[in-house]
């Protein structure tokens, strides 16, 4: 059973349907890259499943239950607008935001300490948001959303504004909290980070799902039947294609090696495989995967105006 | 429901302990105290040095001015202007006189034998209001004993027929006839009034501006993905009135702390004038039906700020910064503006329609009603103006609470009113 389901949800605002029949479903332990253009309906999607927005028609599912305030517990949220109490120190916001979400005061006070210490941001108890940079505010969020430990975490877009480090120390953190048993829904507009981090990908356009399924099932699926193959021949000039396969593109270094890839069906791979096995010697082959970059213009259109 | 006191004890911690507060706790008894003084004060040294050159031909009049109150009168020479009725050469004359600043010309022309007298004051600026009776009142009274020795009566004999008699008002009730105090009243009335209208303002925009605070840091979305936009509202709402009620209590306590320092002191003997031959005021502060009034003043106090914090509240959510708030804080206001003002009548008239209209209406009631309870107010009023309150009030959060969860996720719009009304029917 799918620890978060969402059921043929929809929305509209007064003129503009922001989401029709959208369904998804994530697994335990799994982590789902949430994309979609700008405008989509991420955001309401986000919202909808934090409670703030209540969906037209359909339901959200939490762990087999119909999501009502006694989830709030157990999600941990980063929204995209990024905000604290200006004048509050940066302790007494974390206490409080994680009472809010129903942990006890000392609990609270062991967790924000464990976690501050966890982000290198131990001195910062007595400091007030005014007085810290952006990226450091957001660490301060990150730790909000961290806190009490959730079992589903949502991240919007929680690599812009990281420097280098502290986007490696989140990475680390995700997927820490992934190995804990928490299940994650981020959404981003980084292709990398669906491609080095998510289990799952969604990719919402003009309020529905467009595609949606496990990342490396969602790229086989768009993959068009390409592969590449590297290898090492006697000659300066590639050896002879196989027949009845051209390559769709091809080119050689100056050690001689060949870079070739062909658009064929996976029954005709063996046989260009031999053949070049018999008049060369192989040093790389794979299936040519697209981009996520690739998939989502693809998908969306590569005249969409984001 | 059970974030409510989280709420309302961050909103009062964090409220408290900012230096704002601590300054405006300390200079609150300070300024109220100057707020008092500062008119008497400013009386007094106002006209300080107005130089009055009297020009009376007849010499009836030299006994008549007193040099008093920053007004000083000097008797004009023989011969300055003319005796008769004045000319073009006496204007000349008069414009001399006046190139001195803070100068009057006082030209007293007795016209007959009944002692019918011409008075002009020619001055630069036109003369204000107390300068103009006093001497009004100088010469009819100069004119009164002039009369009186022409009649042959004697002045102690006049004086002691006048008669200085105060009514004294009394309430008919059940157990037969009661002081009905309006002085005491009065004055309490007004001044619960004022406190009112001063915390339905101070405490209420607190609110609102606490919630577009939010807004504007962005920190509401957090806030309303871990609580309902209701208990934060509420929340916040209660820790606001917790914040006024403490400072109030602050406020009494350092100005009963100054006023008993200058009282021992012995300030207070020399400096504040005695009110002879007024009632004791002890007396009578004593046996105002406290007991009745002041659970009534409290819950007038509370239901017209709930009432009111929760419409600021709805406001500070529909709008980005406070700038833009001012066109929807107007209707609001007017309400508590016109009860205010309309408070003045109804001391004078604490029974009559507008008294009794406007202490009924929610949005009036809380400062109309408590203008109006030192007099006593029928029971059946009492009990319907409270539950209309209540009623408002319930109503007041409903329509609040709706605006309130549609505005904090509104950005970059100008709200209108006609907005406003659409969101309360939202999904």
């Amino acid at each position: 059973m799918s620890f978060l389901e969402i059921r043929s949800v929809s929305k509209s605002y007064r003129q503009h349907q922001a989401l029709k029949e959208v369904s998804l479903e994530i697994q335990r332990g799994h982590i789902m890259g949430l994309l979609g253009p700008n405008g989509a309906g991420k955001t309401t999607l986000i919202r909808m499943i934090n409670r703030i927005l209540a969906p037209d028609s359909g339901t959200i599912i939490l762990d087999g239950t119909e999501l009502g305030p006694q989830h709030s517990r157990r999600i941990g949220y980063l929204p995209e607008e990024r905000g604290l109490y200006k004048k509050m120190k940066i302790g007494e916001q974390l206490l409080y935001l994680s009472r809010l979400r129903g942990m006890s005061s000392g609990d609270s006070l062991n967790a924000a300490k464990k976690w501050m210490t966890r982000l290198e941001m131990q001195n910062w108890w007595n400091k007030k948001a005014e007085e810290l940079s952006k990226g450091m505010q957001q660490k301060v969020q990150l730790v909000a959303a961290l806190m009490h430990e959730p079992d589903l975490l949502i991240l919007d877009e929680p690599f812009s504004g990281f420097d280098p480090v502290n986007a490696q120390i989140l990475q680390e953190i995700i997927l820490e909290r992934r190995a804990a048993g928490t299940t994650l829904l981020i959404s981003t507009h980084r292709m990398e980070t669906v491609e080095d981090l998510c289990t799952d990908v969604v990719l919402i356009h003009q309020a529905g799902v467009v595609l949606a399924g496990p990342t490396q099932a969602v790229r086989r699926q768009h993959s068009g039947n390409q592969i590449e193959i590297h290898c090492v021949g006697d000659t300066a000039s590639p050896p002879p294609a196989p027949p009845a396969h051209t390559p769709v593109s091809s080119s050689s270094s100056e050690e001689s090696i060949h870079r070739l890839v062909f658009e064929a069906a996976p029954s005709d791979w063996p046989a260009i495989i031999a053949h070049y096995n018999q008049h060369s010697r192989i040093v790389y082959f794979a299936e040519r995967l697209p981009s996520f970059q690739d998939i989502f213009i693809k998908a969306v259109g590569p005249h969409h105006q984001a | 429901m059970n974030k409510i006191p989280l709420v309302a004890g961050r909103e009062f911690f964090t409220r408290i302990q900012s230096r704002t507060f601590l300054v405006m706790s300390l200079l609150g008894p300070i300024l109220f105290g100057l707020f008092i003084l500062v008119p008497v004060l400013m009386a007094q040294w106002d006209n300080e040095s107005t130089t009055v050159w009297v020009h009376d031909p007849s010499g009836n009049f030299d006994s008549a001015f007193a040099n008093a109150d920053g007004m000083k009168f000097q008797k004009l020479p023989q011969g300055t202007l003319s005796d008769g009725p004045l000319n073009a050469k006496d204007s000349a004359n008069i414009r001399e006189l006046l190139q001195d600043s803070e100068t009057g010309v006082l030209s007293l022309q007795v016209l007959d034998s009944t002692w019918k007298t011409n008075i002009a004051y020619f001055s630069e600026q036109s003369a204000g209001l107390q300068i103009t009776e006093r001497i009004e009142d100088a010469v009819n009274e100069r004119i009164y004993q002039l009369r009186m020795n022409q009649y042959g009566l004697d002045p102690q004999t006049i004086e002691s027929l006048k008669s200085e008699s105060d009514l004294k008002a009394y309430v008919w009730t059940e157990e037969g006839s009661q002081d009905s105090h309006t002085e005491m009243a009065t004055m309490l009335g007004f001044g619960a009034a004022l406190l009112m209208y001063m915390f339905i303002f101070l405490y209420g925009s607190m609110v609102m501006r606490g919630v577009i605070e939010e807004k504007a840091g962005r920190v509401m979305e957090l806030l309303i993905s871990t609580t309902s936009p209701f208990e934060l509202m509420m929340g916040k709402i209660l820790g606001i009135a917790s914040v006024g009620l403490f400072q109030f209590i602050l406020w009494i306590l350092l100005g009963t702390g100054i006023s008993t320092l200058i009282g021992t002191l012995g300030l207070t003997a020399s400096q504040v004038p005695e009110t002879p031959g007024n009632p004791d005021w002890m007396q009578m502060l004593g046996s105002m039906p406290w007991e009745s009034i002041v659970p009534l003043f409290l819950f007038y106090f509370l239901g017209g700020y709930f009432l009111y914090a929760a419409l600021f509240a709805a406001v500070g959510s529909a709008v980005d910064s406070e700038g833009d708030s001012q066109q929807l804080v107007m209707p609001i206001s007017m309400p508590i503006i016109l009860a205010f003002i309309a408070s003045q009548f109804v001391m004078q008239n604490p029974h009559g329609s507008l008294a009794f209209w406007m202490s009924m209406f929610p949005l009036t009631s809380p400062i109309v009603m408590v203008v109006r309870l030192p007099f006593g107010v029928p029971f059946w009023e009492i009990a319907l103006s409270m539950s209309l309150l209540v009623t408002a009030f319930v109503g007041s959060v409903w329509i609040a609470g709706r605006i309130f969860r549609i505005g904090v996720l509104m950005y970059g719009q100008k709200v209108s009113l006609g907005q406003l009304r659409k969101w309360l029917f939202y999904r």
